[in-house]
């Protein structure tokens, strides 16, 4: 509640008793009971103290014989209308000599005047009607400007006991039991509603409608029923609201409906008692109750001002609000808007506030200021302490309220990240009361239960969901306007950068308030693109212990040596980060760019848990695909010689890498493993697994460099590695040496020799090779004759017998020998003839050549001194010459073109 | 006249572009299915009339885009929904990575009510491809072999893989529902909105709330009273 009105008196007791009154400007008309009109000026205090000034102007005693029932004015027509004694008379209004006496009204209980200016035919005009109400019918009186037009009959199908016009067509009716709006174009009567309840009509008879559904005509209507009020029946009231707006009384309730006859609002307004007079004065209904008045928002329905106004029993419709006993005049004025804003500001009555900003004039508030979201932000804030969180949110939200404004309303445990207050600079109010001052009561805390903090920290959430989005996308708006707008381009950076900041704010808040109510979408917010605060998340997150939300926020972050630090911090922990896995997981997805790192973190896992660690170089992940397989080589090298083999074994098997020094590198690493594991004892299943390992890869990889290898080779062991080597590098004499003299494997010699032998390259002669092993040994060693008869038995044939015979001693017994030469004879003569078919096959193929040859020397042509070119009739002489197949002889020169023109070719 | 209450539940798909978020919806509420691909754009929505339970009730079930997460939706376009439905393809194990992403984004933009207990449906779809995939892959088998096995090893693996780890992570996120369907061949589509519906209206029953009713007005009815003359 508070003061809209100031109520002034404006007649004290007049002897006549007062009928009706009516205002217009300055003008206050007065009729009475026994036909006296009476005319007051009325001005206007101009300051709150002072007093009204009412003189009066006039006083026509015989102004009329009956009491005057009803008072109008026709401006457009100069006249004042009257209703008395059953007619309604026209008077001037200068002279108030009477003019017209309506006789067609004769019986008339009530009129309604209206008047809008039209535009008709292109020009304005004021339009007016006056409808006089003559017991079932209503007639309608029409002008255009000051000129009388027409009159209309309606029937109505009962009397009528108030009217309003609604616009200048439709003109809303009340009767005893409905309230109906009749189309003046169309005669179309709308049945509304009953100004008494159903419950209580019901009992009184047959409706309206339902009689008029049995009769076609209103003949019997009299005898309908309608009469018969028993209990204080719902007088019908009818107030014409601006916008072709009604507002029509039932009961204790005044419902509003527009034109087409629907309700216009969601509720109606209701009244402590049923009211005797309703009347309206923007933006406020007024009802005159039996005991006093009140004043209502239309809007808001609340009520505003109530008063004491003892027998008050009429009141002016209109812009001017008095109201009448039969003996008192008061007239009502409004405060100005701005200082009733202020006192319900003042009063914490926010939505009264803006329900009357909303219905008034702009212009009747100091535009200059935003008053309107002032208030709204007042009372966002007035919702919060009263602890109505989810509708103050809500307001903030519509509002747009900076966040941090609203993160301050929460204790620390949600706003310590807000930067320290500064002082706001709040512009002039538009009234008395300071709206700042209302807002320093906001910045006392709010004290609140844990359970209220909940509520409101989950109505937070949505609010700085919705900010966070808002933010974001001026931002991004910010940002693809950047190069249109290239040359505000350090003020864009500005802005931009507020917006980060503001973003920090919302998400922060955010995040603090998932720890409080939903610590389950702290990690999809810290998955998500986010702009929390790193020291307020990380002491956060630690504080909860929520370390793998702290990894994945500093992993958005990029923030990997502060993730990778806290993974090794937390490994021994029990729990879902336990061990070496998380770090594995998280360097594996690093990539190239973060090799160092990749390096640095790998070291302790590597330390601590191999096998699993190794996953970091050698798993299926595509960012693992780009890093440096040297770098790593290089570095696992450095680390441990077993991770080195199995990196190089994955690379060189697995990926198929063929880089020599990777190849190079895994043999001298298996040479390492071999000499480190013999160096101390009970190694053997290793060292015999490795060594396989190295003969196979030795014997199957084309890439690595041998001779590089044989001087890192231990001179007193690796034959067979050895062995390998020196083959590759064409030392076959020297490989079989090992195979004969260190390895004595004469089988493997054989093998070697198998492999190896070529017989389109004699100097690779391995055979012969061998056998010199066996009988040329080093050192004046006896000579191997056994292995070597054996070499010779089997492979004799691809060895020169004479060679064969200047290798073998002496003392060899010729029976020891017969195999070979057996071989050897064969081969041999199979090789001569073999060797005959081809002498003799040769012989012929010369012969025909021969042949052929004699045949082209049969051809030939005398070149004497005259014999001339057919082609260019020059001599040929000792030039070269060319000769065609049927013996013209010409220049070698004109040769082409002799062809080109078609010789011998045809 | 009591005012009935009408339930309306709002369904969002979200996925990856391509998985199938739109054929699916399509084959729920209209019956068709084609293999062409037009890219959704912005966000759509279809509405169905599905009995959960003895009680009728209003599905509309909103598609988006899918490429540039919701940014451009705005948050209202998230508020009030019933129920989330995650799409991913089968036979592409990234659109399985990225459910997680999905959503974190639907939880911290929606903001719904309660969102430990939030609904979501997680829908493997496309598993007819995987036969016809598979024959695909026979051909190109010879080659590959040449390269080297582990691609072969790895194709096979990476079905098998997607699904269980699909379930293993339903099951990490409070159990989520995990349907695998094909919007082509309309397997398991009936079974999987069916579910969406079902707990998308335990969502909504939680927060229902009575709208108070309407002012009553007695009559309405216009009557042409004529000329009396
Ligand atoms: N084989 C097969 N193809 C499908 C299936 N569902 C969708 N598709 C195809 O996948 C492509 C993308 O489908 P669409 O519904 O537009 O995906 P959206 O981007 O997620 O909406 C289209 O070509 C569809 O025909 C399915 O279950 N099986
Ligand atoms: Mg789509």
């Amino acid at each position: 509640m508070h003061d809209a009105f100031k109520v002034y008196t404006v007649i004290e007791k007049l002897p006549h008793k007062i009928e009706s009154i009516f205002a217009q400007g300055d003008k206050l008309y007065v009729g009475t009971l026994y036909g006296t009109l009476l005319v007051y000026s009325v001005r206007e205090p101009l300051g709150q103290d002072e007093a009204i000034s009412v003189t009066l102007m006039e006083t026509l005693k015989t102004f009329s014989k009956k009491a005057i029932e009803q008072i109008d004015i026709i401006k457009a027509v100069g006249v004042l209308v009257t209703l008395s004694d059953g007619y309604v008379n026209l008077h001037d209004l200068e002279s108030f000599a009477l003019r017209t006496q309506l006789g067609e009204t004769r019986g008339a209980n009530l009129f309604s005047v209206f008047s809008k200016i039209e535009i008709q035919d292109g020009f304005p005009q004021v339009v007016t009607r006056l409808a006089v109400a003559v017991r079932r019918k209503v007639i309608v009186f029409s002008w255009q400007d000051s000129e009388f037009m027409s009159t209309k009959d309606f029937p109505v199908p009962d009397r009528v006991r108030t009217m309003e016009w609604v616009g200048t067509q439709n003109l809303c009716m009340g009767f005893d039991s409905e309230y109906a709006l009749m189309d003046c174009r169309t005669s179309v009567l709308k049945t509304l509603f009953s100004p008494t309840s159903p419950s209580v009509q019901g009992a009184l008879g047959s409706t309206l409608e339902s009689t008029l559904n049995t009769l076609n005509t209103f003949s019997s209507l009299a005898t309908g029923g309608l009469m018969g009020f028993g209990s204080k029946p719902g007088k019908p009231l009818i107030t014409r609201l601006p916008n072709d707006e009604i507002l029509l009384g039932k009961e204790n309730s005044s419902i509003s409906v527009g034109v087409d006859g629907m309700p216009k609002r969601k509720k109606g307004i209701e009244w402590s008692g049923m009211p005797e007079e309703l009347g309206y004065s923007s933006p406020y209904a007024v009802a005159i109750l039996s005991r006093h008045i009140e004043i209502r928002n239309i809007e808001t329905r609340e009520l505003v001002q109530s008063a004491e106004m003892p027998h008050a029993r009429l009141l002016t419709q209109g812009k001017l609000l008095y109201i009448a006993s039969t003996s008192e005049v008061w007239r009502l004025i409004p405060f100005s808007f701005p200082q009733q804003i202020d006192e319900l500001v003042q009063k914490e009555e926010y939505q009264e506030a803006i329900s009357l900003i909303n219905q008034i004039n702009p212009v009747l508030l100091d535009e200059t200021v935003d008053t309107l979201g002032k208030i709204k932000t007042l009372y966002a804030h007035h919702l919060f302490r009263t602890h109505q969180y989810e509708k103050s949110l809500t307001l903030f939200s519509e509002l747009d309220t900076p966040a941090a404004e609203v993160i301050g309303l929460y204790p620390a445990v949600i706003s310590s990240h807000l930067p320290p207050k500064e002082l706001e600079v709040v512009s002039p109010k538009p009234g008395n009361v300071d709206l700042n001052e209302a807002n320093a009561k906001n910045t006392q805390p709010i004290i609140m239960s844990t359970k209220e903090l909940e509520d409101a920290v989950e109505c937070l959430i949505r609010f700085l969901a919705d900010k966070r989005q808002k933010i974001s996308k001026s931002l991004q708006t910010l940002q693809n306007n950047h190069d249109s707008f290239s040359y505000r381009h350090s003020n864009q950076e500005d802005e931009a950068e507020e917006y980060l900041q503001m973003l920090e704010i919302v998400d922060t808040a955010l995040l603090k308030s998932y720890m409080m109510t939903h610590e389950r979408l702290v990690g999809s917010l810290l998955r998500v693109n986010n702009h929390c605060n790193p020291d307020e998340t990380e002491s956060l997150l630690l504080k909860h212990k929520k370390y793998k939300e702290l990894v994945d926020f500093y992993r958005g972050k990029q923030l990997h040596r502060k993730a990778l630090e806290l993974l090794k911090t937390i490994h021994a922990n029990p729990g879902e980060m336990n061990g070496v896995l998380p770090t594995v997981n998280y360097l594996q997805r690093l990539g190239v760019d973060h090799l160092p790192l990749i390096l640095e973190f790998g070291t302790w896992i590597l330390e601590l848990d191999p096998e699993v660690a190794m996953k970091i170089f050698i798993d299926d992940e595509p960012e693992i695909d780009t890093l440096p397989r040297y770098k790593i080589m290089a570095y696992l090298e450095r680390l441990s010689l077993d991770l080195c083999v199995v990196y190089l074994e994955h690379v060189i098997h697995e990926l198929g890498d063929k880089t020599s020094d990777f190849h190079n590198t895994l043999v001298v690493s298996y040479l390492a493993q071999i000499q480190r594991d013999s160096s101390t004892p009970d190694n053997e299943e290793d060292i015999i697994k490795t060594k396989a390992k190295l003969l196979q890869f030795l014997d199957e990889s084309t890439s690595y460099k041998a001779e590089r290898i044989l001087s890192r080779l231990p001179v007193d062991s690796c034959y067979e590695e050895r062995a390998i080597l020196l083959s590759r590098i064409g030392q076959h004499d020297q490989a079989l040496n090992i195979y004969v003299h260190k390895l004595n494997n004469f089988q493997a010699a054989e093998e070697y020799c198998i492999k190896n032998f070529n017989s389109n390259d004699p100097t690779k002669n391995v055979y012969l090779l061998l056998l010199k092993v066996y009988l040329r040994p080093p050192n004046r060693e006896k000579p191997m004759l056994e292995p070597a008869l054996d070499i010779l038995t089997r492979h004799g044939t691809h060895i020169d017998p004479s060679a064969v015979m200047a290798l073998l001693p002496a003392s060899t017994r010729i029976d020891q020998l017969f195999k070979f030469f057996e071989k050897s004879i064969r081969e041999s003569n199979k090789t001569k003839h073999m060797d005959m078919i081809v002498k003799n096959m040769l012989k012929a193929e010369r012969l025909q050549t021969q042949e052929q040859l004699t045949f082209y020397r049969s051809r030939r042509v005398k070149i004497t001194e005259d014999r001339m070119c057919p082609k260019c009739n020059k001599r040929i002489g000792n030039s070269v010459f060319a000769v065609f197949p049927d013996g013209v002889v010409v220049h070698y020169s004109c040769k082409e073109t002799m062809a080109a023109m078609g010789h011998w070719r045809t | 006249m009591a005012s009935r209450k009408k339930v309306l539940l709002k369904v969002i798909i979200l996925g990856e572009s391509g998985v199938g978020k739109t054929s699916l919806m399509n084959q729920y509420v209209n019956k068709k299915f084609s293999n062409q691909y037009k890219a959704t754009i912005g966000a759509d929505f279809l509405t169905k009339e599905v009995l959960v339970d003895d009680r009728l009730v209003t599905m509309q079930i909103w598609d988006t885009a899918g490429q540039e997460r919701f940014q451009s939706l705005g948050v209202a376009f998230y508020r009030g929904a019933d129920c989330c439905v995650l799409v991913y393809d089968v036979n592409n194990a990234k659109s399985f990575e990225t459910l997680e992403s999905w959503r974190d984004e639907f939880l911290i933009q929606a903001s719904p009510r309660g969102p430990e207990n939030f609904p979501f449906v997680v829908i493997g779809n496309k598993i007819d491809m995987e036969e016809s995939k598979r024959m695909m892959w026979d051909q190109t088998m010879t080659d590959l072999r040449a390269r080297s096995d582990l691609d072969i090893y790895i194709y096979d693996g990476v079905i098998e893989i997607s699904q269980k780890r699909a379930m293993a992570w339903c099951q990490s996120k409070g159990n989520i529902p995990y349907f695998e369907t094909s919007a082509k061949e309309a397997i398991n589509v009936e079974q999987a909105f069916q579910t969406i519906a079902k707990n998308a209206l335990q969502q909504e029953v939680e927060v229902e709330i009575d709208f108070p009713d309407p002012i009553k007005i007695d009559s309405d009815t216009s009557k042409d009273f004529g000329c009396a003359c």
